[in-house]
């Protein structure tokens, strides 16, 4: 692969330059910040995070501060990004959107990725029957139109964003279980693993120690890109109006308070419909970045 | 041949299974309603031998399982039941609805391979070019690009502002032209990614190399050789992605208030009309299996190797 001979390349010159050993952490940093993909994706990612963690010093008011004299302000030095109908500052509201966000977006892989994985790994390590049904039902699951399915799950729980989180890992899981099955596959009759296995370790313990540990590069891939679309269904889901509910400053939801106003006041669902595209996008070319270092051949 | 025949056929006979257990599930959800659907049918101010009376001849004293199955055999025939709101039959609300959502998500995902695959195989062949960055960048954004942001902020462009489309209805060919546009573009910019991706690994492969070797005419090679296996995912993609530009159509046809299948269900949630709603998510569902069996059967008649290993 292309990928490797500048990866390699890359690696000898930071080791003749350096004095002291790069530590393995440090390695991955300065490779993924030496491509512009990765190193877009990963500026866009830290500075999202940073938003939501220091959010309640960036923003200057509150979320959920209303200031009815001064309604759909257009942007301006006091207010940014402008205010909406209930003369809420959108800078802010957005800031803290951000939180929600990587929050939920985050609820949504770690769910999927539980399910999925442990899946995958026992329909991989198990050949025959428990392989046929895990991979019969993932192939069922896979086929559910999310967005549809969602909304059934939502209309009987109810709206909310903890409905939406669980109908979304739901029907999503599956992504996770092929893959990690394929590659457990691949490792099953490998020397480290039949080793084990005649020294007796148990099964569990082959699943978790030997073969977890080998595929978490392809997890953490898989993870980052499986966010931004997480992020997207679930905001989808809130500017439906079946997610987060007000006046949680959801970006879903603050684009569908907007849409009622695109012709007095555009700013209103403009800023928010960039926030999200920003950050799929810096997740999305991240991923594809760790995907080139980590796992060049793994399609998604 | 046979070997095509006798995996088509089973696969369809894993899919029967399959078709059932969706109805079931959707069943259930259904019952895991909150609220009596007898309250939503006869209104508030009912004596309670009238809603006995009604419960018998909806058939809602029956045990759960006997509803199923009354349900299942009404809906194999078509009969999805009526409308809490309308009083009209489901199958008529959906018949009158599925053409308009057929006609807007057809077109987006022949349109978006048509725009894709081009891009898709000139960003391949300049790979590591500026012509190759800006394609993948710029499919990269609209791949990011939620389709009800898009929706909207081509609606505000060329809807509000320029004039140039109408915004929302059906009434002529161009008010199609905003809800397209929003559906085709993500997909144009997902289709070219994964040309892109295939066409790089095909153009390595030693038969293309051999191609080139016996000196054939570059275009002979390129659409010949390579693409045409290249587009083996893509031709397996369509039939998996046409269920999911129907559920994305959900929202699109929300916004542009397109009287497709999509905004129907929409609004019954917001109305509670539950018949309608479980009626879509069945129909939905039931076009994403067969799709996936068709996607399935396509990708084994045009990779024979997919064939074999199944079978054996």
């Amino acid at each position: 692969m292309k990928t490797e001979s500048v990866k390699g390349t890359f690696l000898k010159k930071l080791e003749t330059k350096s004095m002291f050993k790069l530590t393995r952490l440090k390695e991955f940093l300065l490779l993924l910040l030496h491509y512009k993909v990765s190193c877009i994706g990963l500026c866009i990612v830290m500075g999202i995070i940073i938003l939501a963690i220091f959010a309640p010093i960036i923003a200057p008011k509150h979320y959920a501060e209303i200031d009815v004299p001064n309604k759909l302000q257009p942007p301006s030095l006091a207010h940014p990004f402008g205010t909406d109908a209930l003369g809420r500052d959108i800078f802010s509201r957005v800031v803290y959107g951000a939180q929600i966000a990587l929050w939920v977006g985050l609820l949504v892989v770690l769910v999927e990725a539980s399910i999925g994985i442990s899946l995958g790994i026992i329909a991989g390590y198990f050949n025959g029957k428990i392989d046929k049904i895990i991979s019969a039902s993932a192939d069922i699951v896979w086929s559910f139109p999310t967005v549809v399915l969602a909304l059934g799950v939502v209309m009987v729980l109810g709206p909310g964003i903890t409905q939406v989180v669980i109908a979304i890992a739901v029907t999503s899981w599956p992504g996770f279980t092929r893959i990690t099955r394929a590659k457990v596959q691949s490792m099953v009759n490998r020397e480290f693993v039949l080793a084990a296995r005649a020294i007796g370790e148990s099964d569990l313990n082959i699943m978790l120690r030997y073969l977890l540990p080998n595929i978490t590069s392809t997890i953490l891939v898989l993870a980052t890109l499986t966010l931004p679309s997480a992020i997207i269904s679930t905001t989808a889901l809130s500017f439906l109006g079946f997610g987060a509910q007000p006046p949680t400053p959801d970006w879903g939801a603050m684009l569908s308070e907007g849409a009622s106003q695109l012709v007095i006041a555009p700013w209103v669902a403009t800023f928010p419909g960039i926030f999200i595209v920003i950050t799929a996008l810096g997740f999305n070319l991240l991923g594809d970045g760790l995907r080139d270092l980590l796992d060049p051949k793994l399609k998604i | 041949m046979s070997a095509l025949l006798r995996y088509s056929v089973k696969r369809v006979l894993i899919g029967i299974p399959v078709i059932l257990f969706v109805s079931l599930f959707i069943f259930l959800l259904m019952q895991m309603l909150p609220g009596d659907p007898i309250k939503l049918i006869a209104g508030e101010r009912v004596t309670p031998e009238r809603i006995e009376e009604l419960r018998r001849s909806w058939g809602l004293d029956q045990p759960v399982y006997i509803q199923y199955f009354y349900w299942l055999s009404h809906v194999m025939t078509g009969d999805f039941g009526y409308s809490y709101v309308t009083r009209l039959p489901v199958s008529l609300l959906i018949w009158s609805r599925l053409p308009y959502t057929i006609q807007l998500t057809f077109t987006a995902l022949v349109l978006s391979y048509v725009f894709g695959i081009p891009i898709g195989v000139v960003a391949a062949l300049k790979r590591g070019t500026a012509v190759d960055n800006i394609t993948i960048g710029v499919a990269t954004f609209f791949y990011s690009m939620p389709t009800y942001w898009l929706g909207l902020i081509l609606m505000l462009t060329f809807g509000l502002y320029l004039r140039w489309f109408p915004i929302s209805g059906s009434s002529s060919l161009e008010s199609m032209v905003l809800p397209l546009l929003t559906l085709t573009l993500p997909y144009v910019a997902m289709s070219a990614r994964i040309v892109r991706t295939e066409m790089l690994e095909v153009l390595t492969e030693d038969y293309v190399r051999t191609a080139w070797a016996k000196g054939l005419p570059s275009r002979r090679v390129i659409l010949r050789h390579a693409l045409r296996n290249a587009l083996i995912p893509l031709t397996v993609m369509f039939f998996l992605d046409l269920p999911w530009i129907i559920g994305g159509a959900v929202i699109v046809e929300s916004i542009f208030a397109w009287p497709g299948m999509g905004s129907l269900l929409y609004k019954s949630i917001l109305k509670q009309d539950y018949p309608v709603v479980q009626a879509l998510v069945l129909v939905i569902t039931i076009l994403t299996v067969v799709c996936n069996i068709l996607g399935d059967i396509v990708s084994a008649f045009l990779d024979p190797r997919i064939r074999v290993e199944k079978e054996a």
